[in-house]
C-alpha cells in the first residue's frame, strides 16, 4: 500500500523528475505571463496549467501506458484525439472569429488587402530559415506558421502537417502574438524614417451597403475554395462567422458564437494541446530554435508589409504611411493599436486606427489563404 | 547548417508570396467590384 503511495516518488529516475519540474516552471512561466503580463491568457492560462498537469509522475490526465499497452486512458488524450489531432477545435474556434470581426475598414477601403498579403512574407521567409537550420521540410512548413500570427491557424497547419513540434509552435505563436507591442515598434522604426511616420492618412467614413457585407463572406469563400481548396476550411469557418454576425437575422446566434462558443472552444483548446506538452516531447534544443524563429517570422511580417507601404508611395500620388503595412500581420488587435499608437506618437494628430484595423483584417484573411498555401505545397 | 536546404525551398517563397498576392488581388477586385455593383441607397 505505501510503496503504491510512494510509486510517484520512487519510481522516476533523477533525469526524469529534472524534466517534471522543468516543465512545471514552464508551465508557471505561461501562467505568470498570462496573468501578470496580460499575455493572451485565454490560451496561455489553460496552457501553462496543462504543462503542469501531464508532467506529474503517472498523471492521470493523460493516457499511461506499460511495456507500450495503454494501461488507462487519459481525458486530456480523449481531447487532444476529439479537437486538436482532428483539426476540430481551431476550426470551430474560427466561427468564433469570424463572427467577432468587422470587416468594414477594409470593404471602405479594398487597397488595404495588399497589405494583408505583403505581411505574410515572414512565414515564407522563416520556412527557408528552418530549412537552413535542418529542419525537414514538414516541420520548417509547420515552424513558418507561426508568422501567421494566428493560434487556430497554426495548430490546424501543424496538426495536419503532422509535425512533432506543434505544442512549441503554438507556444512560440500565441507568445509572440502577445508581445506584437513589443517586437513590432523597433522593427518599424529601423525601416521607416521620421517623415514617412507622420504621414496622415485622412480617413474618409464610407458607408457599405448590407448586399456587400452579406456577399462579402460568401465570395471570399468562393475564392479561396476555387484557388487554395486547402484553405477553404479555415476560410469557410471564419466567414460563416462572419455571415452570421452580418446576415442581420441571427442576431443571438452571432452573440453565441462570439461570446460563449468562442469561450469554451478556447477553454477546450488550451488544455487539448497540453499531452503533446510532456517533457520528453517538449524539452528539446529544437524547442528553442522554434521560439527563435518564430521571432524572426514575426519580424519580417512586419518588413514585408512596410516595405510595401514604402512601394505604394514610389508610385501613388496620394502617400500612405507605411506603418499601416506592419499591421497586415494577423494579430487582432494588437498590430492595428501598436501602429495607431506609433502614429500618435509621432504626431498627436496623425490617426491611423481605421486604416490600420483594415489591414489587420486582410492579415486575418492572408494569414489563412497563405496558411492554406502551405498546405497545398507540403499537405 | 543546410544550404543546400536553404536555396532549394526558395522556390515555397517565390511561389508562396506570388499565390498570395494573386489570391488576395483578386479578392481586392471582388470586393471593389461588389461595391460599384451594390452601392449605399441614399
Amino acid at each position: 500500500m505505501i510503496e503504491t503511495l510512494l510509486r510517484s516518488f520512487l519510481e522516476p529516475t533523477a533525469t526524469q523528475w529534472m524534466q517534471y519540474i522543468a516543465m512545471w516552471i514552464i508551465g508557471g512561466i505561461l501562467i505568470y505571463l498570462a496573468i501578470k503580463k496580460d499575455m493572451e491568457p485565454t490560451l496561455l492560462l489553460p496552457m501553462g496549467f496543462g504543462a503542469i498537469l501531464v508532467n506529474l509522475p503517472f498523471s492521470g490526465a493523460v493516457t499511461q501506458y506499460v511495456n507500450g499497452v495503454a494501461e488507462e486512458i487519459g481525458p486530456l488524450d480523449v481531447l487532444f484525439n476529439a479537437g486538436i489531432a482532428n483539426e476540430l477545435f481551431p476550426l470551430l474556434l474560427f466561427i468564433g472569429i469570424g463572427a467577432m470581426i468587422d470587416f468594414g475598414p477594409l470593404l471602405t477601403n479594398p487597397k488595404l488587402f495588399m497589405f494583408g498579403a505583403a505581411a505574410q512574407f515572414g512565414i515564407f521567409f522563416t520556412l527557408c530559415m528552418a530549412r537552413l537550420f535542418g529542419f525537414s521540410m514538414v516541420d520548417a512548413a509547420s515552424i513558418s506558421i507561426i508568422g501567421a500570427a494566428d493560434g487556430p491557424t497554426a495548430i490546424f497547419v501543424s496538426q495536419f502537417l503532422e509535425s512533432g513540434y506543434a505544442p512549441a509552435i503554438l507556444v512560440a505563436a500565441y507568445s509572440y502574438m502577445a508581445l506584437v507591442p513589443i517586437i513590432q515598434p523597433p522593427v518599424i522604426r529601423l525601416i521607416t524614417t521620421r517623415e514617412e511616420r507622420r504621414i496622415k492618412m485622412p480617413y474618409q467614413q464610407a458607408d457599405v451597403s448590407k448586399a456587400v457585407r452579406i456577399l462579402f463572406p460568401i465570395v471570399i469563400t468562393v475564392i479561396a475554395g476555387l484557388f487554395a481548396p486547402k484553405s477553404v476550411a479555415l476560410v469557410g469557418f471564419l466567414m460563416f462567422g462572419n455571415l452570421l454576425r452580418e446576415c442581420g437575422v441571427l442576431g443571438s446566434l452571432s452573440e453565441t458564437a462570439q461570446k460563449e462558443f468562442a469561450n469554451i472552444i478556447t477553454l477546450l483548446l488550451g488544455l487539448s494541446i497540453s499531452p503533446k506538452m510532456q517533457a520528453e516531447a517538449f524539452l528539446k534544443p529544437e524547442t528553442l530554435l522554434i521560439m527563435l524563429l518564430g521571432l524572426v517570422a514575426f519580424i519580417f511580417d512586419t518588413v514585408g508589409g512596410v516595405l510595401l507601404g514604402k512601394l505604394f508611395n514610389l508610385f501613388s500620388k496620394t502617400k500612405i504611411n507605411p506603418m499601416i503595412g506592419a499591421a497586415g500581420i494577423s494579430a487582432f488587435p494588437m498590430a492595428s493599436r501598436t501602429v495607431h499608437k506609433m502614429g500618435l506618437e509621432e504626431d498627436k494628430q496623425n490617426f491611423l486606427l481605421m486604416h490600420a484595423a483594415g489591414a489587420n483584417v486582410a492579415g486575418q484573411i492572408s494569414s489563412v489563404i497563405a496558411g492554406g498555401l502551405i498546405l497545398a505545397f507540403f499537405g | 547548417m543546410d544550404f543546400a536546404a536553404f536555396i532549394d525551398s526558395l522556390q515555397y517563397m517565390g511561389y508562396g508570396m506570388a499565390g498570395i498576392f494573386v489570391i488576395i488581388g483578386l479578392m481586392s477586385l471582388v470586393v471593389m467590384l461588389l461595391r460599384k455593383l451594390f452601392p449605399v441607397k441614399k
